[in-house]
């Protein structure tokens, strides 16, 4: 093994001045860890181990050459720290957890779904990227291994609050002039995703109402009594049917406003649709039957 | 100045010493290219890692501290360059520099 006074010198240098910078020194780069090198190249069988400083349990690789231990450096394989590598790679990139980071993530995950870590970092890394579902679900994921009162599960559940009031959509729903009800009507409010034939507008004909709604999905739906006519409602994901169908799923849907009829006429309706991510609106204007 | 001071002075300056520096320079992007191939070309230089935004971790090693100073000058005043900071800077006796760190046979004091 030759590794020098100098060579190990200049690592430090290298090293100090790159936390400086904030900038990451590749692992085997040119010149930048010519330990690593020198002890691999040297005749040195590597072991797992875990490390003993917490109850984490990282994994560790362990040098021995000759029946003593020379060296120890992070396993990039172990499951417990392959999360945590991806924590200092997205440090490295300014916290983004994109890119090299997110691959790391998946696969902590795919070697343990469970891995708090992991599910944490996939958690941010899917709410950075928009994608709310995926981003609640993976901090349910993340309740799910937790303790329902420690810190990091509260924080969870408040990360989980804040998505489902981002991705929600408040909705706005009046009746059109001339439009009568009995006071003590049902008003059904739904949410759909965006099926094929509902671009068509809007439609008081039944039947195509239920084609549209054949092709699509309810992710929401909230009773209200004529009465409260007009009024201001927000739907979101703790309306869901079915918990894989959300509003937060989905980044279109049509919000849809019904009376239904108790004298036996069509019912009315209006719709209308919620497009984005975040703070989305929708304006329902319910319309007289057409005569 | 008493004339052992003095020679103790012209003893220490006759010792061989290297020095050791990390620096970072930071650089514009569109010159990157350019500019690591000039740092490059400066005896003792070595680049240990570039980011995408342009910065650079550098070792100078020299057997003169001025010579660190100078090779820094000619980094910063490179076109393209908007600073270049000396973060790290050792010397000491280029004999016990050379010399190769050894296996700790006994390393069970240090836990």
């Amino acid at each position: 093994m030759s590794l020098t006074r100098r060579s190990f010198i200049k690592q430090t240098a290298a090293a100090t001045a790159a936390l400086a910078a904030g900038v990451a020194l590749p692992v085997l780069g040119a010149g930048a860890n010519k330990a690593t090198v020198a002890i691999a190249q040297a005749d040195v069988t590597w072991s797992k181990a875990p490390c003993r400083f917490c109850g984490t349990g990282c994994g560790v690789s362990v040098g021995v050459k000759a029946g003593r231990v020379v060296a120890t450096q992070g396993d990039p394989l172990a499951e417990v720290n392959r999360g945590l590598n991806s924590d200092s790679i997205a440090s490295a990139n300014e916290g983004r957890l994109d890119g090299r980071a997110s691959e790391e993530i998946a696969a902590a995950l795919a070697i343990d779904s469970a891995d708090p870590k992991a599910l944490a970092l996939a958690a941010s890394a899917a709410f950075e990227a928009g994608r709310y579902a995926g981003a609640i679900g993976y901090w349910r994921r993340l309740l799910a291994t937790l303790e329902a009162n420690s810190p990091i599960a509260v924080q969870a559940r408040k990360n989980i609050d804040e998505t489902v009031g981002l991705s929600a959509v408040t909705v706005d729903i009046r009746l059109a002039d001339g439009a009568r009800v009995a006071s003590d009507a049902a008003v059904i409010v739904t949410a759909r995703t965006k099926g094929a034939a509902s671009s068509t507008g809007t439609t008081n004909s039944a039947s195509v109402v239920d084609a549209a709604n054949a092709t699509s999905t309810l992710l929401a739906e909230r009773r209200l009594s004529a009465s409260e006519l007009p009024t201001t409602i927000v739907l979101d994901d703790s309306l869901a049917i079915n918990p894989a169908d959300t509003l937060s799923a989905y980044p279109q849907v049509v919000v849809e406003a019904r009376i239904v009829s108790t004298s036996g006429g069509d019912d009315l309706t209006g719709r209308s649709d919620a497009k984005g991510t975040e703070s989305r609106r929708a304006n329902v204007v319910i319309a007289a039957p057409s005569l | 100045m008493s004339a052992r001071l003095k020679n103790a002075f012209t003893e220490l300056v006759s010792i061989p010493e290297a020095h050791i520096a990390g620096i970072v320079v930071h650089a514009s992007q569109s010159n990157l290219e350019k500019i690591k191939q000039a740092i490059s070309l400066l005896p003792g230089s070595e680049i240990h890692a570039v980011s995408p935004e342009g910065k650079l971790i550098v070792t100078l090693e020299a057997r003169r501290s001025i010579d660190i100073v100078d090779h820094l000058n000619v980094i910063h005043a490179l076109p393209g360059v908007y600073s270049a900071s000396l973060v790290y800077q050792h010397h000491e006796d280029i004999e016990a520099l050379d010399q190769e760190i050894r296996d700790e046979p006994d390393a069970s004091k240090l836990y």
